[in-house]
Formats: structure tokens, sequence, C-alpha cells
């Protein structure tokens, strides 16, 4: 789960280079989506993934377009506010969110209409999760060399001159911030008919720093990068659970450590290669 | 020559009480090499930063006479649409993209000239490979143009100082511009490096593009100028030939100070 979470913020912050603190806002617009919807309208897992990424998606466009002029630090405040919001509004808006109770009770996917018993409905939501693993690293590796992931990455390199190279850049951003938000949206709807309860408090802050650092870790714009981040946040803290009253201090410590020796992470990104042959004109990928 | 591909009338750009710009004409005919010299601080870049959208000029007005009779006025502009009507543009101080590969710097300049997005990205219909394909091509082409081809696969940062100018020129190619704009191109070469550039920008010349070139370097300058246009204090004080401009008494004393 983390490491799609990952990959997704890793359009936003390794790509595209948008600092992006609230990332978790999106992933809870998912998640009570599929509850509220299932709640009040009876809606089912798959009829609500396509609109919990879509809700994403918008939430995404609408909190882009007004801060996407911001740049790095500023731009990091604000999602971090804006992931504040989402959570406060869940926590104390009960009519609509049942507030800090959560919500219970939320169906497991449906698998074409069969009853599965509570383990394979487990091992199905595991199954589920990790085919879309794959499916964002096929989407992610795609994107990263297509014109618009060239356009991210020039984005995060040098914005005047990628405006003077005739890129639009709020619509270039908004799209990294959508597409980011998207994935989120998707994950959190897993998420919650995984767990079948959520309440605010799984979407604090804390779940944004660990999804960036995540990132940061595993080497901003890498996939496999990502992929090992995420093993390693994830994973280390349980091997580790005797010492688990220092897990944040070596989080810390490790973080710092990375940043002063490795700042591209520990598997950075390769830029593809292309060959060409000697004669002229006809060059070939 | 003939007629003009820009007209630039009474362009001013003022800073608060500063006038880095002030009324100042000046008028590009297709096919010509202009240059736009004078004193450091007498307002070159910033009138450069007015013509490709970066300032919103105070007043004044910029008028593109596109190909086809097309006129486009890029007042107000942002600078990727001014970039998509023909107005390409390189840096005084280099601005690649140094993490990314020689090659996918100028890729970058195809960016407004194709089309795919997202979903094209994702699923790669024919299309969406045929054009990437013609990017790839036309940016390697371009780089044989600019002396480059044998790095296409270096980092952008690794490339030397001259040749990073170069690619800077080659990106800026890449975007199909009629009019090429560069800022101070020579600064920090060689007298072997200048004089490739030489070679580079006559070239580009005479493949149909006019330029208007910011620069310092006098004998490149001199030499490849058709016509010189000079600034000192934000105004336009003389233009003309080479040799005008070099026996105009304002611009000597512009440069020199006033004679004792």
């Amino acid at each position: 789960m983390y490491v799609v979470l990952g990959l997704g913020l890793n359009i936003v912050v390794g790509v595209a280079g948008l600092l992006d603190l609230g990332y978790v806002a999106f992933y809870a617009v998912g998640a009570y989506s599929y509850a509220l919807l299932n709640l009040h309208f009876d809606m089912g897992f798959w009829a609500v993934l396509p609109i919990g990424a879509l809700l994403a998606a918008l939430f995404g466009i609408v909190l882009g377009f007004p801060v996407l002029r911001l740049r790095g630090d500023y731009l990091a405040i604000v999602t971090l506010g804006f992931g504040e919001i989402i959570r406060l509004v869940l926590e104390n808006w009960n009519d609509f969110s049942q507030g800090p109770s959560g919500i219970a009770n939320i169906p497991r996917p449906g698998f074409f209409g069969i009853e599965l018993s509570l383990d394979q409905a487990i091992l199905y939501t595991y199954y589920l999760m990790a085919a879309l693993v794959v499916i964002t690293i096929f989407v992610v590796n795609r994107l990263q060399d297509s014109r618009l992931g060239r356009a991210w990455i020039a984005l995060r390199e040098d914005e005047i001159a990628c405006q003077a190279m005739g890129i639009d850049k709020t619509r270039t951003k908004l799209t990294a911030f959508a597409l980011g938000a998207t994935w989120a949206g998707m994950v959190g709807v897993i998420f919650a008919a995984k767990t079948t309860f959520i309440n605010p408090a799984s979407f604090t802050f804390l779940e944004s720093a660990i999804i960036l650092s995540i990132v940061v870790l595993g080497g901003m714009g890498s996939i496999f990068g990502v992929l090992l981040g995420a093993l390693i946040l994830i994973l280390l803290p349980e091997y580790l659970r005797a010492l688990s009253d220092y897990r944040m201090l070596a989080f810390g410590a490790i973080l710092v450590t990375m940043m002063v020796f490795r700042p591209q992470g520990l598997i950075a990104n390769v830029r593809r290669s292309y060959r060409f042959r000697k004669n002229p004109g006809s060059g070939t990928p | 020559m003939s007629t003009p591909i820009l007209d630039v009338t009474g362009l001013s750009m003022h800073f608060g009480g500063i006038r880095a710009v002030d009324q100042v004409d000046l008028d590009i005919k297709s096919g010509e090499i202009v240059a736009l010299i004078g004193p450091n601080g007498a307002g070159k870049t910033t009138f450069f930063n007015c013509l490709t959208g970066i300032y919103n000029p105070t007043a004044g007005e910029i008028v593109l006479h596109g190909p086809g009779g097309k006129h486009h006025r890029l007042n107000g502009l942002k600078p990727n649409k001014v970039t998509e009507k023909g107005v390409a543009r390189t840096f005084q101080n280099i601005r690649l993209f140094q993490n990314m590969t020689v090659l996918e710097n100028v890729m970058i300049g195809r960016h407004c000239r194709t089309r795919s997005f997202i979903a094209g990205a994702i699923f790669r219909t024919r299309h969406n490979r045929r054009e990437e394909r013609q990017i790839i091509d036309h940016s390697y082409a371009i780089l044989r143009k600019v002396g480059l081809e044998k790095s296409v696969n270096e980092l952008a940062k690794n490339l030397s100082y001259g040749e990073q100018r170069r690619l800077e020129i080659g990106r800026a190619l890449a975007t199909e511009p009629f009019l090429l704009l560069l800022d101070e191109p020579a600064a920090g070469m060689n007298p072997q490096e200048t004089r490739e550039l030489d070679g580079l920008i006559s070239r580009i010349r005479d493949d149909g593009l006019a330029i208007l070139l910011i620069e310092h370097d006098m004998k490149l300058v001199m030499s490849i100028s058709d016509r010189i246009f000079v600034m000192d204090y934000g105004k336009g004080i003389a233009q003309g030939s080479p040799a005008e401009v070099r026996a105009n008494p304002a611009v000597v004393k512009a440069y020199l100070g006033e004679e004792a």
C-alpha cells in the first residue's frame, strides 16, 4: 500500500519537484468517499474505486489551482495546511463524517458477487493491492519517459527555462498534482475496504511524512528507489519492534544522514539513454 | 531583406521609479542578424524579457509578423505562448535542465510542437509512438547541427561551458522559431569557441531564421551583424550598420565616456 502511495507522491515530489506535505489528504478523500458513498448510497467497491480516484483528482486540481504558483517551502506549508484542514473537517463535521468515531462496517471488495470467507477476502484484497502496485509501476514508468514526464522533470530543473521552451507551467504542474492525488484516492478506497473501519486518526500529518520519507530515502524520481524505500520504512519498524521507543529517533537520524551523504536517495534515477546510428538522420532509440 | 518580422515601438519597462527600458523602438527583418549592444545595466536583458513574456511591459507595442502574414501582439502573453508563436531564446546565465541528458534537453524544446498527453503516454498508441519517434529524430538532427551528436546521452551538467551554450541554442531551435533571441551567447567562451559560434549563428541565419543577439564580444558583433542597435540607460541611442555604429559619437561616449 505504501509502495503505491510512495509512487503516487513520487510523481509530485520526485519527478515534478513540488514538495507536497499534505498528500495524506487525498488519501483521506479516497477512503471517505468509499465509506460515505457506501453508507448512504450502498455503492460497491468497484463502483467507488474510480469515483474515489476522480474525487481525489478533483481535490488536487481545486487545491492546485491557487497554490501551484507558490514554490518550494511555501508550497510545502500550504499543502501541509490543506492536509490538516481535511483531517479537522473530518474530525469535527459530525453530520458528514461521523467525527472522530469514524465509520465502521465498510464492506470488503466484492469478487463477482461471490461471498468470500474472511480469510479469502483478506487474501483477495492483498492481491488487489499487489495488482495496483504492478499497474502503478507500469504507468509511472511509461509516464517518466513521455512528453509529459519530461516536462515535469524540466519543470523541476528550471521553471523559467521551461516556460521559454513553450511549456505551460500551470497546466503541467496541475497534471502532476492531480495524477498524484488520483493514486492516493485509489489507495484510500482500498485502504477503507481493507481495514473496514476508518477514522480521521488514520490520516494525520505523520502519514504524509512517512510517505515523503519513502520517496526521499528511496530516491526521488526513481521507481525502484521508492519500492526499496517503502520496504525499508514499513518493514524495518516491524522487525525492530523491540526498539520501538527509539524508532522515531532512528528515523530522524537516518533521514538526516541521507540528506548529508546521499541526497539523491538510495537508488538514484537514471535517465534513459538512446542509441543512434552514425549516419545522418535516422536515429534508433 | 524583406518585410519586418518584429516591430517594437515605444517599449518601456519601469520598475518603480527606475526606467529599465525607456521608449525603445526596434525592428527586425526576416533573415537578418541584429545585435543589441550597450554597457552593462543598459536594459538589454530587460528588453529581452519583455519580448519573451517574462515581464509585462509598462508601455509600448510588440508586434510579431509571422509567416503566412499572421500578426500577433506579444505584450502580456505568457512566455510559453510567446514561444508557441515562434520566438525562442537562450539565457545569459545558462539555464539548461542540468540533470537531464543532452538529447532530452532538446526534446523538451519539441514540447510545444507536439500534443501527446496522459492517455497517450500510458497506452502508447501508434500515434503516440510515431510522435515520440519524430521528436527523437528531430532532436538528434538538431544536435548534429550544433555539433553535439557525440554526447547525446551525457547529462547536460557534464558538458563544457561552450557546449552548454551550444546546447541552449539547440534547445531553442527545437521549438521551431523564426526569430531567435540569443542573450550573450559568447560570454565566457574562448576565441576558438567563439569562432565556432560565429559559424553556427551564420548557419542558423542561412536556414531562414532572424536572430537578435545581445553580445559584448565586439569582434563577433561587428563580424556577423547586419545591423546594430545600441542602448544606454534604457534608451535606444543609435542604430545602423556596424561601420555606422562604430563611427557614432553617441556610442563612443556611452562606452568610453566624454572626451576630455
